[in-house]
């Protein structure tokens, strides 16, 4: 078995069957439609610009979002508080590393760019699953 | 002011300011907070007035932003995990909190 298979399949087991289910269907909903908790979107378009994150409009504060979870290449990670799993995606848009984090159902929770995006999901527990297009191959796999 | 610390505490202004928006970016406050605990040394005395104005808003703000930490995080495996130091004060301001209460109900 190559070993990158078996790196894959190692992150893969931090969850089980269900949880897999759950995060690669709260994966392809955000990819492909953001939901924000009411009202939250405005709140926080509002602090992205006061701070200095990005300039423009919610459109294009979503599309910031967009960008990360629709490349492929980018990579997620699990964090679990009490048994509540959010996901997050990592990636480089309007000049910064953003990390976008949401939750069941492909809920937006946030999306920032953290000012040391290492130490942060060091420091907070984030385990390392594998890149987006990985990561929605769980279910081909499990299908197949 | 050297550029990074002036960053770092526009960062801390602003982002008291917009505290309700999430838990996960509530808890960057402390982090920056204690980044910027190591560069005090180079600061001057404006310099120093104006970190002890924001220490004063993380104090006055620290219910709010302990219920939103709360809600995604559990500070105290936060400061084991990031082997926090007892120094940074504004890590422990979910039992300066409840310190507070207890004095209150006395």
């Amino acid at each position: 078995m190559p070993e990158k298979t078996f790196i894959i399949e190692r992150y893969q087991n931090v969850l089980s069957d269900e949880e897999r289910v759950t995060l690669v269907d709260a994966l392809r909903t955000i990819r492909n439609k953001l939901h924000w908790k009411p009202g939250k979107d405005i709140v926080h378009l509002k602090k992205r610009q006061r701070m200095k994150h990005l300039c423009g409009t919610l459109a294009d504060y979503e599309q910031v979002i967009y960008d990360i979870v629709r490349n492929v290449q980018n990579i997620v990670y699990l964090y679990d508080f009490m048994g509540t799993h959010y996901y997050a995606v990592r990636g480089f848009a309007a000049d910064n590393e953003w990390l976008v984090i949401f939750g069941r159902g492909g809920l937006m929770e946030t999306a920032f760019p953290p000012q040391n995006i290492d130490e942060y999901l060091e420091r907070r527990g984030f385990v390392f699953l594998g890149r987006v297009e990985e990561i929605l191959q769980w279910i081909k796999k499990a299908n197949t | 002011m050297d550029k990074k610390s002036k960053h770092m505490m526009d960062f801390i202004s602003e982002a008291i300011e917009h505290l309700d928006v999430s838990g996960f970016e509530a808890i960057e406050i402390l982090d920056v907070r204690s980044r910027l605990a190591s560069r005090e040394p180079l600061l001057d005395e404006p310099d120093r007035a104006r970190l002890e104005g924001l220490d004063r808003q993380l104090l006055q703000m620290a219910d709010s932003l302990i219920g939103l930490i709360s809600e995604v995080a559990n500070l105290e495996e936060m400061r084991r995990r990031a082997h926090i130091l007892p120094s940074h004060w504004w890590w422990y301001l979910d039992g300066i909190i409840s310190g507070k209460r207890k004095v209150a109900t006395g």
